[in-house]
């Protein structure tokens, strides 16, 4: 098999492989035996410097050619000397650290990569260094490095469930994988996102245009009709390839992790996972491996507010499923799962269990409890050691499922074991095998030919590869030519039309090569003059627009004109607070960073990465201070407006921060209201953290952004404090803008220490009826929206059920806290203050029945025609209330009932029911229902019991008789109501 | 003193940072608070009267609802100065009343769940009986889902337009509708598309409008008419076309990332916005509407609207036309510094206006926590463009005062940029589309009080965003307000 390389024949050539597009000119590497055509190396950053036909702007040239020389790594072989470096500074992107390959990677893929690195990986930089070898030494070569690569270590299988798969193309469309990767499954959603993409070299047009379908309209509105899509970016997205041929499960959450381990450049940054992230993002991509189910399953429904004892209860379902997998749930909430199996421990030890999950779970082994996180609550995980011996042993895990989100997780270390997914090591029955790691015979004598290949063939001048701590050296690295000494058109170079065997071929397109080899060339003939400032500039700029495009920092961040999000992945960009808009959702720009942020800041990004907007489900990931450092000198250089001096105080300094705390606070500037203050949510929004403000900002910054955020931010939902330099707070500080700001950072440089601002931690605003009841319509835990809760003097109060035109709750003591509702915008539903909180069937209280076995109708209110009419008082300015039901109007009015021999007063409750039309031949008898539980016990005087709780005794409903009766497991008790002359009046006591 | 002249010293840098120089203590020019006086309405300490919806009662008392779910009877109210200003409780506990009207003896509230008739039967001052007189519409126990009432029509109907569950969906029926509350109580259907209401209220001829603001499908607060009939905008609230035919079936759905103009030529329902607002130029949060019908007691500007901006404490005065059956024209500046975020505007028999502010979970320039306000006309009339007519070759403005012809003449007085925003589903939008028009021509009329401006590159769907700056008065005086935002939605034949 022979490979030429025919850098001066070019083709113009547009497809999409592997969902990968290409539209521009390339130089055609083929294998002219199997007409496979190559694809040439894909270098985002360096196809951000092209225009849309693929032609290379002239300007870009010197910039495009560094570019290259960094992303092939050609000064890895090639030495630059620190002059070159330091006037044109090369980003080199090292290859990736090859310790312990072999548990990474898997061996069949590490074969076919390495026959055929351009046909099996297209778009790959890694040259071909075997292409100057015939069929047989190329295999045989290819054997042998397989060999030796897989003699460092072995891959680990990993099993997960589909739940996990499900949160993890979530977790990889929304934390920003997609600004470099492009969404999955890629080609549908170019295909969907604009045809004009995948049209040769057509710039973006009005493709989304709906006016365009009306073709034969003569337009002669100069109306402007068409409208910016806004630019792609999906001739920049990187090929992920199959990562589950490549990966294990295992060894591919292992390089989420953190890929600086692997990929030390930066290229692929930390996005600081969690475990369970890892594996979720991990799993999406081993979506359609097939995996035998491992664990079998039972599903219950019920309502606890802790594990039930699923033994006493019969299942609603069962089955086996991959994995401690929820997605069998019928239901959303109120459902509980048993997951049981064999868990295998091949060595003795301490292995370390953890275990997570919203709401309440429980792992057993071995008829012991190992971890336990029972109970309603929202994520939450705990981890338990526990020895144990070799074996197999039975595992079950409880799960049950109140409201809100829905995950368990759990997870397992040992000896030698990495933490990872339990179900890895789960099986159906104790004799069926659990996955092991991937087999693999090692041949001594090919690996051992094989590590010395590694050394002469050069792989080792670019991947780093340590043996017991020292790295495996390229023994001809000294007999390459420097950078400088290259002649970049020699024929047999590895740049030239006739290579040396011995020489790496490179997937080039004649741009890419043409760009190579004239700035190899212009290195050569470098100048050494003085620059003017203006150059000096104008290098600063260049050298920030290169990171930023070899990092790809423009898939997220736009700076000046350049980069941004585009439309092709625009949508993924989400947000827990759709409120705050795009500045909830999208990466804010560079453009200015360096004027913005504390030097101490931008280092803390690029070491740690932030999520210092953690409404925004992207995250700015770690790209490693060694790899991006030089923006922490740059930024400023180019972005520093003239600083002004801090004016002084005029107040001491423990006065301008109290002044600085009352500005920040609700009763003033009220930032409060849209910003997070440390641990506490903003009253209105949660936008970014005043506590942290200083820490990031720049004094100076701050004082100029305050007067216009629109200057800064267009579009910003962050108003003016001091709109036009003036003071709207006049009584602080003598009304003086500046001394304002002033106060408000010399306040806010306290951080997270700094008392808290007023109005941000809620006062209890208690409702107390003094002489008369309160009335409080809002929302109240546990009952329909419209709710009316009433507070009495005689601390007995109730809630009304406007929609459902009955009681819903009733207690005693304290009435209700207004705050949440009183406080910022009022969001969610109160509880009671008080205690003894009973709560009734949400269901109107009548209705008509065909005879006295029909059941109570399960139908809305509305469908019932039961209808809210609204409340009248009484003397006592006590509530009447009043609804209708089809021919009948009712007035339902509760009263307090003090009963001396109980301790708090309990209710009387009368309930007059006029007929409103003349017609008495209603369609069926009424009922009304005054209670409904799990049991009603009637009493010797005449009362009746419910649930143990609550005693009802009906004190007047005319000549009737109640009927106590039991349908589908619930106890009502009914009363037949009976018109005379068109009235009705009954009389009920309620204690409790 | 030294400290004095350092607080001097330091105001000048900011000020001067700020505004480039072009405002200092020296300048006498005539302010807003020449024109049109604020006085504040004393408010007793323990009362917190964030308010919602303001009415006068006959006999002179003032009743004001708020978001607390009270309604208060205030005496006194129209004195000024303000003297013996006394608050008395009438109702308390409904649900967040956003709208308040009065009718043969009773207060009507709309509160979050239903409109409610308020009698007080004993005469005691004390509302005794709640009226549930429509409850057409569902609430699902988001803060979001606001019912902002108007004051009854002609027909004797109280306008409701409820306000979508969050920013995107419509989990209870009719959220994201207009509904018109007829007299006996029926709930009829009127339009769809609505998303975040800041206030409602007609102009002169009747007409409905309610304030929209920034937010999915929305690039930007606007003014909208409730066209009956029409789709406003955001279809969060479609599925409510399964339950009723009140009016017709359903649209079709918008195209996201197009603009309004172009899905009105496909979607014959949709009614565009008759204003838009600017964001960050004329407000953030538009909210309440009134209409000047004092017939000149409120000065020059009647049959004008005038709209709240909660976030910026402002009041902004609307201009508008109907061109071809639809509402556009131009909004502009009009007075600033009210104490806290302006919610409900209403006008007095006087020619007063009353505003009520709140700035509770939305932040706002003015700092109390709520106010209530009376804005009076001193009787000088300020010099400010009149009304903006579209023409079909550019503008006609016309001016309170008569004009400097030379200035007006003059094509360096005017500058002019238009815009629109992106129609999406996600939250809000740049100004996108710029154009600069080029003004040909200014011809001044003959009586001096208007000028044609000839315009060679109107864009409909856009605001024209003008400004006068170089204009003169007849006495040499700049104008009030330079700026003036027009939105072109149709030109005249």
């Amino acid at each position: 098999m022979t490979f030429h390389f025919r850098g001066n024949m070019t083709q113009r050539a547009s497809l999409i492989t592997s969902g990968l597009v290409f539209s521009f000119l390339w130089g055609v590497y083929h294998d002219t035996l199997a007409q496979e055509i190559i694809q040439p190396a894909h270098v985002p950053g360096y196809a951000r410097l092209l225009k849309d036909d693929g032609r290379l702007p002239s300007d870009n040239q010197p910039l495009a050619g560094r570019i290259l020389l960094g992303e092939l790594n050609c000064i890895s072989c090639h030495p630059a000397d620190e002059a070159t470096l330091a006037s044109s500074p090369i980003l080199s992107r090292s290859a990736p650290v090859l310790d312990q390959v072999g548990s990474r990677l898997r061996p069949e893929w590490l074969r076919s990569f390495l026959s055929d690195p351009h046909v099996f990986k297209p778009g790959t930089a890694m040259p071909d260094v075997l292409a100057g070898m015939n069929d047989d030494e190329r295999k045989s070569t290819v054997e042998a490095l397989v060999h030796f690569l897989a003699s460092t270590g072995a891959v680990t299988e990993m099993m997960t469930d589909r739940t996990a798969i499900e949160r993890g193309e979530a977790r990889f469309h929304q934390l920003g994988c997609v600004a470099c990767h492009g969404p999955r499954p890629l080609d549908r959603q170019l295909a969907d996102a604009s045809p004009s993409a995948i049209s040769e070299a057509a710039p973006s047009t009005d493709q989304n245009n709906p006016a365009d379908s009306d073709t034969d309209d003569d337009d002669d509105d100069d109306a402007p009709k068409t409208y910016d899509p806004g630019p792609s970016s999906a001739a920049y997205f990187v090929s992920l390839g199959a990562p589950a041929k490549k990966y294990s499960l295992l060894s591919l959450r292992q390089f989420l992790l953190d890929p600086l381990l692997v990929r030390p450049s930066g290229r692929m940054p930390a996005f600081k996972l969690t475990e369970e992230e890892a594996t979720d993002v991990a799993a999406y991509f081993f979506r359609d491996v097939e995996m035998n189910p491992n664990v079998s399953w039972t599903y219950y429904e019920g309502t606890w507010d802790s594990l039930p004892n699923f033994d006493e209860l019969k299942p609603a379902a069962e089955g086996a499923a991959v994995g401690f997998d929820l997605s069998p749930a019928v239901r959303k909430n109120q459902f509980g799962m048993r997951f049981a199996g064999f868990v295998h421990l091949a060595t003795a030890g301490t292995y370390t269990f953890h275990l997570g999950s919203d709401d309440g779970s429980r792992l057993t082994i071995d008829g012991k409890e190992i971890v336990n996180v029972d109970g309603m609550h929202p994520y939450q995980q705990k981890s338990q050691p526990h020895d144990f011996a070799a074996g197999i042993y039975p595992v079950v895990v409880d799960y049950f499922q109140g409201g809100g989100e829905w995950i368990v997780t759990v997870e397992y270390e040992g000896p030698g074991l990495p933490r990872q997914p339990l179900a890895s090591a789960v099986t159906l029955t104790a004799d069926d095998k659990p996955l092991k790691t991937v087999h693999f015979d090692v041949d001594p004598d090919l690996a051992a030919r094989g590590r010395a290949l590694f050394g002469e063939l050069g792989c080792a001048a670019c991947h780093t590869l340590r043996e017991n701590g020292q790295p495996i050296v390229f023994p001809s690295h000294d007999k390459i030519p420097a950078l400088t000494q290259l002649n970049p058109r020699a024929a047999s170079g590895c740049l030239g039309e006739n290579p040396k065997s011995n020489v790496p071929r490179y997937p080039l397109t004649s741009t890419q090569l043409q760009t190579l080899q004239s700035t190899i060339a212009s290195l050569k003939n470098r100048s050494d003059q003085k620059s003017t400032d203006a150059q000096l500039t104008a290098m600063a700029q260049e050298r920030v627009h290169q990171t930023l495009a070899v990092f790809n920092c423009y898939a997220c961040h736009q700076r000046g004109e350049v980069g941004g999000v585009t439309r092709d992945v625009n949508e993924f960009y989400v947000t827990t607070t759709p409120e705050m808009g795009d500045e909830g959702r999208l990466p804010p720009t560079l453009t200015g960073i360096g004027d913005k942020l504390t030097l101490d800041w931008l280092r803390h990004i690029f070491n740690e990465g932030t999520n210092d907007r953690p409404y925004m489900h992207a995250r700015m990931p770690k790209f490693g201070l060694d790899n991006v450092g030089l923006l922490v000198d740059e930024f400023p250089k180019l972005d520093l407006v003239a600083a002004t001096e801090r004016p002084e105080s005029i107040e001491p300094d423990h006065r301008m921060k109290s002044n600085g705390r009352f500005l920040v606070g609700g009763k003033s500037l009220s930032c409060i209201k849209c910003h997070r203050f440390g641990p506490h949510a903003g009253t209105g929004l949660s936008s970014i953290d005043l506590a942290t403000m200083t820490q990031r900002l720049r004094e100076d910054w701050f004082y100029r952004y305050m007067l216009n955020p629109q200057d800064y931010r267009p579009g910003t939902r962050m108003p003016a404090p001091w709109p036009f330099g003036q003071a709207t707070v006049r009584d602080i500080l003598g009304g003086n803008a500046t001394q304002q700001m002033l106060a408000v950072w010399r306040y806010l440089e306290e951080g997270p220490q700094a008392a808290v601002p007023s109005g941000l931690i809620a006062e209890a605003i208690e409702l107390i009826p003094q002489e008369t009841p309160i009335i409080y319509r809002n929302f109240i835990e546990g009952v329909n929206p419209r709710a009316i809760a009433v507070g009495y003097p005689e601390k007995v109060h109730l809630t009304f059920d406007a929609e459902n035109c009955n009681w819903a709750l009733i207690w005693h003591g304290q009435f209700i806290d207004a705050s949440r509702h009183w406080t910022g915008r009022g969001n969610g539903f109160q509880r009671p203050l008080g205690d003894h909180v009973l709560g009734f069937d949400s269901r109107p209280a009548f209705a008509f029945l065909e005879n006295e076995n029909s059941p109570w109708p399960a139908s809305s209110a509305a469908e019932q025609h039961v209808q809210f009419r609204g409340y009248r008082f009484d003397k006592k300015r006590q509530p009447i209330f009043r609804y209708r039901l089809p021919t009948l109007s009712v007035e339902d009015y509760p009263e307090p009932l003090i009963d001396e021999s109980h301790p708090e007063p309990g209710w009387r409750r009368t309930v007059t029911i006029t007929s409103s039309s003349d017609s008495s031949d209603a369609a069926a008898p009424l009922w009304f229902r005054a209670a409904s539980g799990s049991s009603i016990e009637p009493q010797d005087d005449g009362s009746y019991l419910v649930n143990h709780a609550l005693r009802i005794k009906i004190t007047r409903a005319g000549d009737v008789q109640p009927v106590v009766r039991t349908i589908d497991n619930q106890t009502e008790l009914l009363i037949p109501v009976t018109l005379d002359d068109g009235k009705a009046k009954l009389v009920i006591d309620i204690i409790w | 003193m030294i400290r004095h002249h350092l607080l001097r010293r330091l105001l000048n840098v900011f000020v001067i940072i700020a505004t480039g120089g072009s405002l200092s203590a020296q300048d006498q020019s005539p302010t807003e608070s020449d024109y049109y006086r604020l006085l504040t309405l004393p408010i007793p300490e323990e009362l917190v009267l964030e308010i919602g919806g303001i009415e006068l009662l006959p006999g002179g008392k003032l009743a004001v609802a708020t978001r607390r779910g009270d309604a208060y009877l205030v005496e006194n109210a129209m004195t000024d100065p303000p003297e013996n200003v006394g608050y008395r409780r009438f109702a308390e506990g409904l649900h967040e009343i956003l709208g308040l009207d009065y009718k043969d003896g009773s207060l009507y509230a709309t509160q979050r769940c239903e409109l409610t008739k308020m009698i007080d039967e004993d005469n005691d001052g004390l509302a005794d009986v709640f009226d549930t007189v429509s409850a057409g519409w569902g609430i699902s126990g988001d803060y979001h889902e606001y019912a902002f009432g108007s004051e009854f029509d002609a027909e004797g109907n109280i306008w409701v337009v409820l306000c979508l569950t969050g920013s995107f969906t419509s989990d209870a029926k009719y959220r994201g509708w207009c509904l018109r509350i007829t007299p006996d109580g029926k709930a009829i259907p009127t339009c769809s598309g609505v998303r975040s209401p800041g206030g409602i209220g007609r102009n002169h001829k009747g007409d409905m409008f309610y304030t929209e603001n920034q937010g999915p499908w929305n690039g930007m607060c606007s003014l909208k008419h409730l066209k009956p009939g029409g789709f406003v905008g955001h279809p969060g609230g479609f599925r409510w076309y399964d339950i009723t035919d009140a009016i017709g079936p359903k649209p079709l759905e918008p195209e996201s990332g197009s603009r309004m103009h172009i899905q009105a030529e496909r979607i014959p329902e949709l009614v565009p916005p008759a204003i838009l607002f600017p964001y960050a130029k004329m407000g953030q949060s538009a909210s309440g509407i009134a209409c000047d019908e004092s017939d000149g007691k409120f000065g020059p500007f009647t049959h004008q609207m005038f709209v709240g901006d909660q976030t910026f404490s402002t009041v902004m005065r609307v201009y508008l036309e109907e061109i071809n059956g639809v509402y556009q024209g131009a909004c502009f500046p009009f007075r600033e510094g009210f104490a806290s975020g302006t919610l409900p505007l209403e006008m007095m028999p006087d020619g007063s206006m009353i505003v009520g502010g709140t700035n509770r979970g939305w932040g706002s320039r003015g700092a109390a926590p709520f106010s209530l306000e009376r804005l009076i006309w001193t009787g000088k009339i300020p010099f400010e463009i009149h009304e903006m007519h579209i023409q079909p070759d550019g503008f006609e403005l016309t001016f309170t005062h008569p004009i400097d012809a030379s200035t007006a003449e003059n094509l360096a007085s005017y500058t002019l940029e238009t815009y629109t925003y992106i129609y999406q589903a996600s939250y809000g939008s740049p100004e996108v589309d710029h154009t600069k028009p080029a003004i040909k021509k200014a011809i001044v009329s003959d009586d001096r009080k208007s000028v044609r401006l000839i315009i060679d590159g109107l864009q409909i769907g856009h605001v024209h965003e003008l400004h006068a700056e170089g204009l003169r008065s007849h006495d040499g005086l700049p104008l009030l307000h330079t700026a003036a935002y027009y939105t072109l939605n149709e030109l005249p034949e």
